[in-house]
């Protein structure tokens, strides 16, 4: 009888031990953090007893079953034991290492044992590791517990080594590892030993040596192509994940499996055949059996946002699109080589402004009359975008976006702030219409309303070298005018000479860029980087060059084009097709001159919530620190503020396109000019020397601007 | 003697093939390519590209230039090396330190000295601060015309070793009992020159003009240096011409304008054999 007590007693403390730790206990809405549905905000996840968790903040998010969310089930707290918390850096800075049915908390080297108990996860102190740290550290989130022996990469002076310690022991082992691995990224269970994942190899460590199983990547590959590599135990093999195709390892040869939506952080299996994959935005469980090789895949080069590409490949899963790099490199040489490669893209991202006439003339470009689901929408764009498109009568490009442009990246859209204007007694016939005004004001209100600047706390100016960046803007709107007349540009006249003399004079100090970003108030007068996108309470200021010349806003533009050579134009037009009729929804400019609805930021929008998010966090941190008197509240308060500024900033500038700003659009229609290729080439180094010269004043105006005609009519004498 | 010419044959087919596969054949078609509206497509202009280009005044002012600089540097080069060279064979001591001098410019890195030429020639720099000390008026070399003077000093200061040491070598081929036998009858020092050296070291003679013909031509990497790719009027080469023609993918002018430069430079080269070969034949 008491043998069988005894044993039903047995079975009974072994299911209890089975069963997911207190998970019953875990109370919904306990604790109050948002649940975190954005791949950008997960920095990694682990599996424990079969489900996905991942941290933030302190806080442990379990994935839910349903969905794709986590949702916020436990606050990270120290339980007895632990040292002194002055001591140990940052509770949410350790990481999660499960072996088993034991979930462990490494935090700097200290290990704990983590335990649920209802919404908090306790750490327990087991271990300070006490690792040679004067002279090294443990690179915390690679490193692994598996069967009760600590991995953990150690980078010191002397080199880059796996720390191995079995838990409890007295002493651990450092094993030096071999040249050839390089950087370890990644450590995992393999048979009796470990796998580690080297720069361009998996290498297999069975306690005595490091053997090479198989290559993933060449060394050229190491920085532009991101990896991630997992191995399946029940079925004896590796996948991994290389750009955006997953592969697996067939007698250390890897096999092509299909293609990922994006780059992947990370990847797990779920089980047998559930691979989880953490991509860098987007998150999803692949079946293992049912991945195929798609059709074909369109190659897409350049493209910043890849919410397109989903769009894009929601659609069309049998020829799915991939960002295959980001060649931003406007060379045209290195362009035309790229296009016509083995491994070219099917379309191009680039500035307008990339010498692509020279692309044109090769005829590596694609014409796009023959596709009129494409040439609708050109029909729909502001006629400054619409002619941009065109080369001898045919549409070639298709325009992304548009922003202002300056000389050497500077901005070069200027507005006022109306409020301060009224403060300051001005008037609207005041607002400046040249730059020699808009300088002469300046001088006016720096002599006669410092006491009222001063008063109210407001900054004339909020970029700094205002004299250069109206000198090199009078110089591209000159430019414009002769190309707009056709006639070779003239800069040593009397009029432009007076301009950057009077400019050159002026004794305007304009302090250094205080956006309200970067900390500083809001200012008089301020630079915009983009056409429409001017902050709430400012006015557009056009400034002419001279009186009687135009105010040009001058601006550049992103476009695409359909490789010529490519192999999938059907499905390129496709592509762009889906990019067209989303660039109303999505685009942070506005290009088509007939829409009617407010357009919504959509990336704003997230960047707003998610700042309120990390405000909120960090309050409750400050809070926490006070109450337990840290050292850090001082440093958080600062990042606090930081925050704070940030949001207002985020909030003041308008993140929905309302129907004034297409007004303002359609009203600055004549000024807005958007340059197709750089005439000048104001970046070369022979132009950055002489404009060097001028600032330093090495170089009188006159002779500065006789050099650069000197240099147009050559460039225009070689035919360009 | 048929096995002989078949092991010859055997031996210069490899040479022959690599000549043919990278210089004839890409000769024949760019010049091909020069016929057509563009390097990418295939309707056939005839000359108009050669027109075209010809009608360009800057790849006329480049293609002036860079002959202008031949013209006065070559010569230049090679007088200078001679008389160099003759001295140097003059010489009662040992001249192998000289000799092995000479030769550091020539392998020297033109950008390594180009910011000290730039200070040589500079407004303050030590050639105005001489000319100042003697009283005449300072020059402003780097700019307009006169910013011919450093780039030819520059390419003469580089050259003129190498050149040296060709001749020096192809002079110490002379048996001395000919020098000793001029001494002897009394022969003026010119004379000894132009009627035992000269005549002696003629092959040699013309392969020291070649040189300081290519590399004057190549005068272009410092002129880049000094001014960009838009420098002063004075040193915008050919080269200029082509290396922005080139950036902007433009290859119907790099094509056409290489094929005017190379029939110029056949001719120069043509001209130049003939001359020594005529020069030989009224030695013999």
């Amino acid at each position: 009888m008491k043998k069988s007590v005894l044993i039903l007693l047995c079975i009974l403390l072994a299911l209890a031990n089975c069963l997911p730790a207190a998970q019953a206990s875990f109370v919904d809405g306990a604790v109050k953090a948002d649940p975190l549905a954005d791949p950008e905000d997960i920095q990694s996840v682990f599996l424990y007893q079969g489900q996905l968790y991942t941290s933030q903040q302190g806080q442990v998010f379990r994935k839910k079953t349903d969905s794709m969310d986590f949702e916020a089930i436990a606050d990270l707290v120290y339980g007895e034991g632990a040292p002194d918390a002055n001591t140990l850096p940052s509770i949410h800075y350790g990481s999660f290492l499960p072996d088993g049915e034991t979930l462990y908390y490494l935090l700097g080297a200290h290990l704990f044992a983590a335990k649920f108990e209802n919404t908090k996860l306790v750490l327990s102190h087991l271990y300070n590791l006490e690792l040679d740290q004067d002279n090294g550290f443990v690179i915390s989130n690679l490193s692994r517990i598996i069967d009760g022996v600590l991995y953990a990469p150690f980078a010191s002076e002397k080199g880059e080594y796996i720390v191995i310690w079995k838990l409890g022991e007295k002493q651990a082992r450092y094993i030096a590892m071999p040249h050839e691995v390089g950087y370890a990224s990644q450590i995992g269970k393999y048979k009796d030993g470990i796998y580690l994942v080297g720069d361009t190899a998996v290498f297999y460590y069975n306690g005595k040596d490091f053997n090479p199983m198989f290559t993933y990547r060449s060394y050229d590959e190491v920085i532009s192509i991101n990896s991630c590599i997992v191995y399946q135990a029940a079925t004896d093999t590796f996948y991994l994940t290389t750009g955006s195709y997953l592969y697996r390892i067939d007698n250390g040869k890897m096999v092509q499996m299909g293609v990922l939506e994006s780059y992947v952080k990370q990847m797990l299996f779920l089980n047998e055949n559930d691979l989880f994959l953490l991509h860098t935005k987007a998150m999803n469980v692949l079946n293992i059996h049912n991945v195929k090789m798609p059709k074909g895949v369109l190659k897409i080069s350049g493209l910043q946002d890849e919410r397109l590409i989903r769009s894009y490949n929601r659609l069309n899963p049998e020829y799915p699109a991939i960002n295959v790099d980001s060649i931003q490199n406007p060379d045209p040489q290195m362009r035309a080589a790229a296009m016509k490669s083995a491994d070219k893209a099917d379309i191009y991202f680039s500035e307008i402004t990339d010498n692509l006439d020279s692309l044109l003339r090769l005829e590596y470009i694609a014409p796009l009359d023959a596709y009129p689901a494409l040439t609708a929408h050109i029909e729909r764009f502001y006629p400054y975008v619409k002619k941009t498109l065109f080369s001898d009568g045919k549409p070639y490009l298709l325009p992304y976006n548009i922003y202002s442009y300056g000389f050497e990246g500077q901005l070069s859209h200027y507005a006022y702030n109306t409020e301060y204007w009224k403060t300051l007694g001005l008037h609207d016939s005041d607002v400046p219409k040249t730059f020699t005004e808009f300088v002469r004001l300046l001088e006016k209100l720096t002599d006669e309303k410092q006491d009222v600047l001063d008063a109210e706390g407001i900054s004339l100016y909020s970029a700094g070298f205002l004299q250069d960046r109206l000198k090199m803007r009078a110089l591209n709107l000159t430019l414009v005018d002769a190309q707009r007349k056709g006639s070779i540009p003239q800069f040593n006249t009397p009029e432009l000479l007076s301009v950057f003399e009077q400019i050159q004079a002026s004794q305007v100090l304009a302090s250094l860029n205080t956006r309200p970003e970067e900390g500083g108030d809001e200012s008089l007068f301020i630079e915009t980087h983009d056409v429409i996108d001017i902050p709430i309470g400012y006015h557009v200021m056009p400034l002419s060059v001279y009186e009687g010349s135009t105010p040009y806003t001058l601006c550049t533009e992103t476009v695409f084009y359909i490789n010529a050579m490519s192999e999938h134009k059907e499905a390129a037009v496709l592509f762009a097709q889906t990019l067209l009729e989303n660039l109303s929804k999505r685009s942070k400019v506005l290009l088509y001159a007939d829409a009617k609805d407010t357009v919504q930021d959509e990336s704003k929008i997230k960047g707003i919530a998610r700042n309120e998010k990390r405000i909120a966090n960090l309050l409750s941190e400050i809070a926490a620190e006070k109450s337990a008197g840290g050292k850090r509240v001082s440093t958080l308060e600062q990042d606090l503020r930081q925050l704070e500024l940030l949001l207002e900033y985020k909030k003041n500038n308008t993140f929905i396109i309302s129907p004034e700003e297409l007004q303002l659009l359609n009203d600055t229609e004549n000024h807005i000019i958007i340059l197709q290729k750089e005439l000048f080439e104001w970046n070369n180094e022979q132009m950055q020397v002489l404009s060097e010269r001028m600032r330093s004043n090495n170089m009188k105006p006159k002779e500065f601007l006789s050099e650069l005609d000197r240099m147009v009519s050559m460039m225009e004498q070689e035919g360009n | 003697m048929r096995y002989k010419k078949r092991t010859v044959l055997m031996f210069i087919t490899p040479g022959l093939l690599g000549l043919l596969a990278f210089y004839a054949v890409p000769f024949v078609w760019g010049f091909y390519l020069s016929l057509m509206s563009d390097a990418a497509k295939s309707t056939f202009i005839g000359l108009e590209n050669y027109g075209k280009v010809m009608q360009n005044s800057i790849f006329v002012l480049g293609l002036q230039n860079s002959l202008l600089i031949t013209a006065i540097s070559a010569p230049i080069c090679w007088a200078v090396a001679y008389i160099l060279a003759v001295v140097l064979q003059r010489c009662s001591f040992n001249t192998n330190f000289v000799r092995s001098t000479l030769i550091v410019p020539y392998i020297m890195p033109s950008s390594a000295i180009l910011l000290y030429f730039l200070l040589l020639f500079d407004w303050g720099g030590m050639l105005n601060q001489i000319l100042s000390a003697f009283g005449i008026p300072r020059v402003l070399w780097l700019s307009g015309t006169m910013l011919r003077v450093p780039v030819i000093i520059l390419y003469l200061w580089k050259n003129i070793g190498f050149c040296t040491i060709v001749f020096s070598a192809a002079m110490q081929s002379i048996p001395k009992a000919l020098y000793e036998f001029a001494d002897l009858e009394g022969i003026s020092t010119i004379r000894r020159e132009t009627n035992i050296t000269l005549p002696l070291i003629a092959p040699s003679s013309f392969l020291v003009i070649v040189f300081a013909v290519i590399n004057s031509f190549k005068i272009f990497r410092e002129a880049y240096f000094i001014g960009g790719p838009y420098p002063d009027p004075s040193i915008y080469t050919f080269q200029n011409y082509m290396n922005n023609m080139f950036q902007k993918l433009n290859f119907s002018n790099v094509i056409a304008g290489a094929y005017i430069f190379a029939l110029i430079v056949i001719l120069i080269f043509a001209l130049l054999y003939l001359l020594q070969r005529r020069y030989q034949h009224a030695l013999s």
